[in-house]
Order: C-alpha cells, then structure tokens, then sequence
C-alpha cells in the first residue's frame, strides 16, 4: 500500500507527464459558473442571450432562479417537483427568448412562465378540492372561504408561527396560494400578478383576499388542534400519575 | 356599514388605510377588529418568509446541456486557455456534452477532416473558418485546435452542410485511420458501426415509401445522432492507441 | 492567475514524477501494483474516472468525508493521474505503450465516497457499478456493462454495446445505447428516458405520480410490468412491430386518442391504468412491445 502524498500538484504513474493540458480541460469540466462576475445589466444579458450566449443565460438564471425556485417549491411542496418546474419553466424562456421585445418586465415574462407551467402540471393532477377554473374566476355567491360574520373568532394571538403559516400555505388551493406568494411573500404588485396570471386586477385583489381569510381558518384549525393535543397530553400525563 | 360591506372594502383596499365609514364600523365590532388583526398579522408573517430559495446547481447544468442540445446555445465548445497538440484533441467536455445532430456532425467532419489531413502532408488541407486558424496562429498545419461552431443559417432548423454525405466521409477516414489497430474496443466499435448503418438504412428505406413517417424519421435522427457519438468514440479510441 | 496555478502545478507535477520515477521505477517493470490514495472532503465531492484503459471500475459508499480511491494496474504500461482540487478528484488511467497487449493495459479501480457524491466515469470495457451513492451521476462505456444499485439522483448512462442494470434507483434517468440492453429493477424513478437501437428494456417497477417515463427501442423488445397501485397515461406505438397488451383487463383504452392514433401506420395502444397520474411513452421500431401486469 503506498503511502498518502500531497494530495495536490502530485502525481503517480510511471512518467513524469506534464498535465497543463487535462489541468485546463479539468477547469472547463468544474461545475459550470462563471470564474468571473460579469457587469452586465439584465437588458444587455437580455441581447446577449438572444444571441445564443451562454453566459448571459447563465447571468439571467442566477438573476432570477431563487424566486422561481422559492414560487415552485411553495406551489408543489416538494423539491423534486420543484426542480422539474423550474427547469421547465427556464427552458420555455429561454427557447422563447428571442421574441422578447421588452413589452413587460422580463421578470414579470418569467414569473408568468413558471405560473403556467406549475398550473398545467397542477391541472394534470386533478386535484381532488377547489377547481382551478373556480379559483380563478370565481362566482361571487358561492365560491371563498365562508366567514360567519358578527360570530365570535378564534384569534391568532398576534403573531404568527411561520412553520404553521408555511404549512397552512401548502393546503391554499392553486389559485389562492399563488396570487398568495407573488404578492404577500414575493412582493409583486397587483397589476403585475395580473399580468403573471393573465386575469384582472380585481381579480387578483379578490383572489388575494379569499387567500388570506382561507389562511386564517387554516391557521385557526391549526390553533385548536395543537390546543385539543396539548389537553390530551395533560389528561393522559395525569392518568399515568394516579 | 355592516361586517359584510366591510368585508368588500377589504377585498378591494387590501389592507390599505380605509375610508372613515370602515373605520366608523370596525370601531364598534370587536369580531372585525379581530378579523383584521389576524389578516394582518398574516401578511407581516408572510413578509418575513424568504422569497427566494437555493436550487441544486444540477439543475443549470442539466438546463444548460439542454440548451445546448436545442442549439439555443450557440457558442463554440471551449477549452480554456490551453495550449493542445496539432492533432486535433477534442475538448474533454464535448464528449459528456450531448449535441445536436447537426452540432455533431459538422463539427465532427472538420475535426475528423483535420485529423486525417494533418497525417496526410501531401493532401490540400480542408477550408477551416477564420476563427478556427486564429486559434492557432503558430501552428503549421490548419488544424482546429478547438472543435469549431456548427455551420447553421439563420434559421436555426437549416444546416448548411449535408450531414448524412459529411457522416459518410468521416466513416470511410475512420475505416484507413483504424485498420492497423485490432482491439477489444475497436472490434465491438465497428460491429455498432455496422449496426446503427443498418438501421439507418432500414430507416431509409421506410421513409422513401412513407416520407411522412415522424416516427421512422424521429428514429432514424436518433441513429444519426449516435452514429456521430460512435465516430467520435472511434476517432478518441483511435487516438488513445495511437 | 488560473494559468499561473496551471503551469506551477505542472512544474511541481514534472518534478515530483521525476524523483518518483527514480525511486521507484525500477519495481514497477513487469508486475501488478497497487497504489492507494485517500482524499479528505467537506462538502459533496464530485469524482471524475477516465478509464482509457481497459478495467473495472467500482464505486461504493460510505459514512467518511473521504474519498479513498485503490487502484490495481497491471503492468507498467499504465499511467495514473489522481489530483485533488477542492472537493473535486480527477482519476485518469492512460496506456503509455502503443503496442501494449489489452490485458497489459489494465486497470481496475475501486473508489470509496462519502453517500452524497456526484460522479463522473468513463470506461472502455469494463464494469462501471456504482452501489448506495446519492448524487447526479454520468456514466459512460462503450462496452462495458453499468450495473447500478441503490442509487438516486440525475443518472446519465451512455454506452455503445454496454448494457445497464439498474436496481432500486431513484431519481431520473437517462439512458442511450446503440446494442445495449436495459433493465430497470424496482425502481422508485420520476423521470426514465431509455432509448437503444437494437438492445431490449424492462421495466419492472413503480411509475411515480406525475413521472415521465419515456422507453424507446430500434428493434428490440420494449417490455413493462405495473401493478395494481400504478396509475399511468400508456402510449405504446411499434411502427413495424406488434404491441402485445397482456394486461388488457386494466388498461382502459382511449377511444378518442385511438382514433386518431389510427390513422399513422403500425400498431398502437392507448390507454390508462388507473387515474391517469404518470405518463408513459413506449416506442419501438420494428421490435416487440409487451405490457404485462406483476401478480
């Protein structure tokens, strides 16, 4: 067994063999990131990459993956799924980024994108609860999260868990839970999230509302169940003490 | 104002400061006040979420060989900054990068084309494309040191060269250029060689009867495909025992 | 800078090969050796093998943040390159001799990683097996076989006439192959794509909710076992060949899309297993596909 040697800038084998050539070939395979920041802004990255350039692609998902990467993670709940979306959704921009002209922000182009692809794969689920057709265009009798009005409420108590927020966001239909995290998690304006999913602004806005009253009952679910095993555990801790 | 009326201020105001009527109400209905205590503590809870998330660095890079696959990325395939040998040594890179037929083989034909001329000094040597000899400003022979651009027009689905005749004349090159080396590996190379040349033809000769086939002609772009990969992994073989 | 580093490298290289090769050259000549090379990581390290030469390579996991990396060469016409930078190692076995007989250009690795490692091997004729490593992975042979077990993550395989047998893998899956055959053992996969000119596939498993499974065959046989939990979209077309549907008691035909289907040459089946939640596409040439049910 040979002894360990310097693990860098050594080498075994019978020749001494010069390695700047594969030590070359070794940078270009690394993991690809840029060895260098590039000062572009995203409209010349925009030019570039409709021009084929790699590095401005490269500079445009750097710029924008983490939001979409967050949008998707928070619409499937899983990271696997995630992954696919976002891919799917940076392939379509990209194979399509020759016909941007710039009309609309190019992150509000993104964000549509990613919107779509996650609402049709959504849509081929066939989720069981709240069809996606009703959440987006909903009818004003019947479709929201009932509030009995003037009825005593469970407060939330000020602040709010954000593991239980998080959770209670998994369980928002589509609709809501999108125009949910564009606007109160990721910050896009209504006129914006209408543009992204292709609907009014009164639409959003009412989207946004049933969003958050729907949050707050699953919120409030949450209060009592934690409350209704609390007193579970206490009875059985006192049962166990007699 | 009643709690319903309020309720449709909120879904149109958001949780903007309200008209003095909303106020006037929510003044005297503690079961309101609730209800926006808890809207708002729900939206100051989703401002601190984080809007963005890290994706795996798998996902650029699988992106990335899509891109590439798709020609939406046009860029030459790089070797940083070596100095390589005039034979014609293809990056490391190419071989795990998935290409395009029309990638492929035209770049393959001008290596390959490269390859064989430079061992044989008494032949004309092949037009190569200016940015191809700048590469190499010393060198002797007009040898690529790099795999060169595909030659694609503006419309990115026609190929200017003829890659099924430009396949052809690599493979009879390849045939002289392995003759005298017998192997393991060169023997199951050329058996494929011979299998994916049938098929080709069987594919062929389907389409002349039905041109319209998608299916035969999705197949037989896949068998050119690997007959380009299968002439590369020839050329390498080749080489390595050479 | 980066050339700087290059060419000290290369300097530090030729020098320490030099004195390596005056110490020691003398004991290779002739005879099997066997080096050993350890390599502390701290992050997910990604392992490069360039197996130019003939041999196995084999690569396990294990629960240290090192990579021990063993190497058995059989003679002295081998050259090996092994270099650590950062959390990526880079293996590489070349034959020096042009008129070296195969089985004196030989070298069989065996690679130790932590569990969370991307890899990235090449061989000409040997064995690549990989066993209980989570990470991407690009494989690629021309003859060799690739035989896969307990792994998961982005799995690339490419081989000439090599074929693959993957077991209890996760992930996705991408496998090309112009005579090599695939099978896919209980698999827990979201994404397979198998596409071989003359091998056959099986596929013997799972379809995950929402997977894509796409399985494509020249002339060989395509062959499917679901089971009861499955629930699948089926599109299996042969251009040239039959489709032997030997589950038809629960494959609900699409009338609709059969139609349509119809009116392309060769022979079809369309349907749905169950709800419809993962789609597969099953394609073959002239050769055979075959749908069965697992009891």
């Amino acid at each position: 067994m040979c002894a360990s040697t310097a693990v860098t800038g050594t080498t075994l084998g019978g020749m001494g063999r010069i390695r700047r050539t594969r030590s070359a070939a070794i940078a270009q395979l690394a993991r690809s990131r840029p060895t260098e920041p590039v000062a572009w802004t995203e409209v010349e990255a925009i030019r570039r990459a409709q021009a084929g350039d790699a590095a401005a692609f490269e500079f445009l998902y750097q710029m924008h993956g983490r939001r979409v990467y967050a949008l998707c993670l928070r619409m499937v709940g899983n990271p696997a799924d995630a992954e696919d979306l976002m891919q799917e959704a940076f392939l379509q921009l990209f194979r399509k980024i020759g016909t941007f002209r710039g009309e609309s922000a190019f992150s509000t182009w993104l964000h549509r994108m990613t919107v779509n692809v996650v609402l049709m794969r959504l849509r081929k689920k066939s989720l069981p609860t709240d069809s996606l057709e009703e959440t987006l265009e909903p009818d004003a009798e019947n479709s929201g999260p009932k509030r009995d009005v003037g009825a005593p409420d469970l407060r939330l108590s000020g602040a709010v868990d954000r593991v239980n927020l998080e959770r209670s966001i998994g369980k928002l239909p589509p609709g809501y839970k999108t125009v949910f995290v564009l606007h109160d998690v990721q910050g896009y304006e209504h006129n914006e999230i209408a543009s992204i999913m292709g609907c009014s602004v009164g639409n959003s806005k009412s989207q946004l509302h049933k969003a958050r009253t729907r949050l707050r009952e699953l919120l409030q679910e949450e209060i009592r169940e934690q409350a209704r095993q609390e007193r579970q555990a206490a009875r059985s801790q006192s049962d166990a003490g007699d | 104002m009643q709690c319903k009326e309020l309720e449709i201020v909120l879904e149109q105001e958001g949780l903007a400061p309200l008209p003095a009527s909303a106020r006037e109400h929510l003044a005297g209905c503690t079961a309101c006040q609730g209800f926006l205590a808890d809207l708002s503590s729900i939206v100051a809870a989703a401002k601190t979420l984080p809007d963005e998330a890290h994706p795996p660095e798998r996902i650029w890079i699988s992106l990335r060989a899509r891109l590439e696959t798709e020609g939406v990325i046009r860029e030459a395939a790089e070797v940083a900054g070596a100095t390589l040998p005039s034979m014609g040594w293809r990056s490391l890179a190419a071989w795990f990068r998935p290409r395009a037929l029309a990638t492929a083989s035209a770049g393959l034909v001008l290596v390959v084309t490269a390859v064989f001329l430079s061992r044989q000094p008494d032949l004309q040597p092949s037009p190569i494309s200016p940015s191809i000899a700048q590469n190499n400003p010393g060198s002797t022979v007009s040898a690529p040191s790099v795999a060169p651009s595909p030659v694609v027009s503006s419309d990115s689905h026609t190929v200017v060269s003829d890659p099924t005749g430009d396949l052809n004349r690599t493979e009879g090159d390849l045939a002289n250029f392995h003759l005298a080396v017998t192997s393991p590996v060169n023997t199951s190379l050329r058996q494929d060689l011979q299998t994916v040349n049938e098929f080709i033809a069987e594919c062929e000769l389907h389409l002349k009867q039905y041109p319209h086939d998608d299916v035969a002609r999705e197949y037989l772009n896949s068998a050119y495909q690997q007959k380009a990969e299968l002439l590369a992994a020839m050329m390498d073989s080749g080489r390595s025992e050479n | 800078m980066m050339q700087r580093e290059i060419v000290e490298r290369g300097v530090l290289s030729l020098l320490g090969a030099g004195l390596l090769l005056c110490a020691a050259a003398p004991s290779w000549a002739g005879k099997t050796d066997h080096q050993e090379r350890h390599f502390t990581v701290k992050g997910r390290p990604l392992v490069v093998l360039q197996n130019i030469v003939n041999g196995r390579i084999e690569v396990k996991s294990w629960k240290n943040r090192e990579v021990v990396v063993t190497c058995d060469v059989a003679s002295s016409k081998v050259a090996i390159d092994i270099e650590q930078v950062g959390d990526r190692i880079d293996i590489s076995a070349s034959a020096l001799a042009q008129s070296a007989q195969p089985h004196d250009v030989e070298a069989n690795f065996q690679v130790f990683v932590p569990e969370e490692t991307e890899l990235q091997l090449k061989t000409q004729t040997g064995l690549i097996y990989v066993e209980q490593v989570n990470g991407d992975m690009k494989l690629q042979s021309i003859a060799g076989d690739v035989h896969l077990k307990e792994v998961s993550g982005y799995i690339i395989v490419k081989t000439t006439a090599g074929n693959l047998v993957c077991t209890q893998c996760a992930g996705k899956l991408d496998f090309n192959s112009i005579s090599g055959s695939a099978q896919i053992l209980q698999p827990a996969l979201s994404s397979v794509n198998l596409m071989t000119t003359t091998g056959n596939i099986l596929y013997d498993g799972d379809f995950v909710r929402t997977g894509l499974y796409t399985m494509n065959s020249g002339r060989g046989v395509v062959e499917v076992h679901f089971s009861g939990n499955d629930s699948f979209d089926l599109n299996a077309y042969s251009l040239l060949g039959n489709v032997d549907n030997q589950a038809s008691e629960f494959v609900k035909p699409d009338t609709h899309k059969r139609q349509h289907a119809s009116s392309k040459p060769g022979n079809s089946l369309i349907g749905t297993v169950g709800q419809g939640l993962a789609k597969v596409e099953l394609s073959s040439y002239s050769g055979t596909i075959r749908i069965l049910k697992r009891n």
